[in-house]
């Protein structure tokens, strides 16, 4: 009967889950492209809305 | 009558229900009190989810420029829409839904096409023997890449993005108990590709033995110099 806490499987799932929040976190802050910049100053022009 | 299907997305999307009940009607009463955000304001929101959209596209394409052109559809889209976004709800998590329908609907329209390559697999791969040690990243998104799309989207909004099960179910429009599912068996998928059950894992391993090879020749090669050096 296993009586650490330290349960392989756990310890292997917890390695991946780090690794997929890196992976995504990664991604997430990575230089913004200046497309985006662009496109929030742009908004109000481009989309009409579908307003109150 | 207002249809659950309706309510469940409505946690999101403000609903406008029919009035043939008094609890739909004090439901409208309800949304009628809610104020919807200033444009400024909404806009401040929006331009904050940027980055989390951008790592959500990219866990369903596999291409960041892909990726940047879904982002910036889903934007368009959120704009246009914003009158029926709920200030008091999540702006993640209304983006998100706006994005996955955009993909699902560029998908059908076939834009995108396989997302793994196996010639770019192979030269990024990298050895790590080691269990414990930290995994290399490039293998993890390429093992995501491997993973179907509904558990791909399952793994990265709980396991990445924080999402509870039962917001990522909302996003996914499935259940609770469908989200759960796919999580779990994208773990198990996860892990048996990174630890040698599959072919990443696999190549893994035979990089890793490649790697020890390579150095104990290594090392033979720098004592055959010595013995050279000295016999000269």
């Amino acid at each position: 009967m296993r009586t650490s806490c330290f349960d392989p499987v756990v310890m292997r799932q917890a390695r991946i889950g780090r690794s997929l929040r890196e992976v995504y976190d990664g991604v997430a802050d990575s230089p913004m492209p200046d497309q985006f910049d662009a496109l929030l100053s742009e908004l109000d022009k481009i989309a009409v809305p579908e307003r109150r | 009558m207002l249809l659950w299907g309706q309510l469940k997305r409505g946690e999101f999307m403000t609903i406008i229900p029919d009035q043939s009940t008094k609890a739909d009607a004090a439901e409208m009463r309800n949304e009628e009190a809610v104020v919807p955000l200033d444009d400024a304001t909404f806009k401040q929101r929006l331009a904050a989810t940027i980055p989390h959209l951008r790592a959500f596209a990219y866990s369903l394409c596999g291409k960041m420029d892909v990726a940047d052109d879904l982002v910036q559809d889903t934007m368009l889209k959120a704009w246009a829409a914003r009158a029926r976004f709920r200030p008091d709800t999540s702006m993640r998590a209304w983006t998100f839904v706006i994005l996955r329908n955009c993909y699902i609907s560029q998908m059908r329209r076939n834009k995108f096409t396989a997302p793994y390559d196996e010639g770019v697999a192979e030269r990024t791969l990298t050895a790590n023997s080691d269990q414990q040690a930290p995994l290399h990243l490039e293998d993890v998104r390429m093992a995501l890449m491997q993973l179907g799309a509904d558990q791909r989207e399952a793994i990265i909004l709980v396991g990445a993005g924080g999402f509870s099960y039962e917001e990522a179910a909302e996003i996914c429009d499935c259940a609770v108990g469908t989200m759960k599912s796919r999580v779990s068996r994208a773990r198990a998928a996860l892990a048996a590709m990174l630890d040698g059950d599959s072919p990443i894992g696999t190549r893994r391993q035979r990089n890793a033995a490649d790697e020890a090879m390579s150095d104990i020749l290594g090392t033979l090669d720098k004592l055959s110099e010595g013995v050279t050096a000295l016999a000269a």
